[in-house]
């Protein structure tokens, strides 16, 4: 498991703009968000739904708004992590980039597995 | 009608009239913001059976396959791969469209779904008050075609 202050780096992720994360019960760990409880709910809600029917191959889902502040939320392991994004700036773009975030901390904790 | 500001992204009740014109300008109920961007003409709606536009859809090269669900009798117009049987169709449905719900109560603003599964794209829009399309794909967005199809069918 990676330190939640190695998580917090995601606010420094290109395109983010809010974030939650939450444990595998739905409780959160961090967040940003301006509405905490019902973005949880949300959050868990969507991306438990989508895990069942895409399983280990589900990687993200953006849910569009007219704004531009698009949610894109993220399986992680048992975690899940709801990202809302910058407005003017890609989904693919943010996406990506969050992608390459969550490798990087999934290498650091296997990598601190071996160490220990 | 409805139609969204450009402003706020609030919803707004116009009268059927509006439709008819290709191009609207309304003052927003919600904001004051004064709108002024054309929309499609509908008079070519319904031309085609649900069966022919989800078969006219499929043919764009970006399309894998597209089928309407309903929220309470399921699939109701199908044209997905046939490698997939009609109770995974069923599923994918239901589960997507719940997200969709789930997603529309936290925020109304939400208009479209994608979610990525292995190296697919599958989108999401609702069409009618209990009615779904959607469509798998190749790449992440549809194609503007396709949208302005959905537009002319469902004045969206």
């Amino acid at each position: 498991m990676v330190a939640l202050r190695d998580f917090l780096q995601i606010a420094g992720v290109e395109g983010v703009d809010k974030y939650i994360f939450l444990d595998s019960r739905g409780k959160i760990l961090v967040n940003t968000m301006k509405h905490p409880a019902t973005s949880s709910t949300m959050v868990f809600n969507c991306g438990r739904n989508l895990s069942l029917i895409g399983r280990s191959n589900f990687k993200y889902v953006v849910f569009s708004k007219r704004d531009g502040k698009n949610i894109l939320i993220f399986p992680v392991g048992k975690y899940t992590l709801g990202v809302v994004k910058q407005q003017g700036i890609k989904n693919q773009v943010v996406a990506d980039a969050v992608l390459v975030f969550l490798n990087i901390l999934r290498k650091k904790a296997y990598t601190k597995g071996e160490d220990s | 009608m409805i139609l969204f500001c450009e402003d706020c992204g609030q919803k707004n009740e116009l009268k059927e009239g509006y439709a008819r014109k290709k191009h609207v300008v309304f003052r927003c109920a919600h904001c004051n913001y004064l709108n002024s961007y054309p929309i499609p003409v509908s008079a070519k709606k319904h031309t085609l059976t649900g069966d022919e536009f989800l078969k006219k859809l499929k043919t764009f090269p970006e399309i894998i396959g597209v089928f309407l669900y309903h929220e309470k009798k399921g699939v109701i117009e199908n044209q997905m791969p046939g490698i997939l049987q009609d109770e995974d169709i069923d599923i994918l449905g239901r589960y997507l469209s719940d997200s969709f719900i789930t997603g529309q109560a936290f925020d109304a603003n939400i208009h479209q779904m994608m979610a990525v599964i292995s190296d697919k794209y599958i989108t999401i829009q609702r069409v009618e008050p209990h009615v779904f399309i959607l469509f798998a794909g190749k790449t992440p967005s549809l194609p503007q075609k396709i949208q302005d199809l959905l537009e002319i069918r469902w004045s969206l």
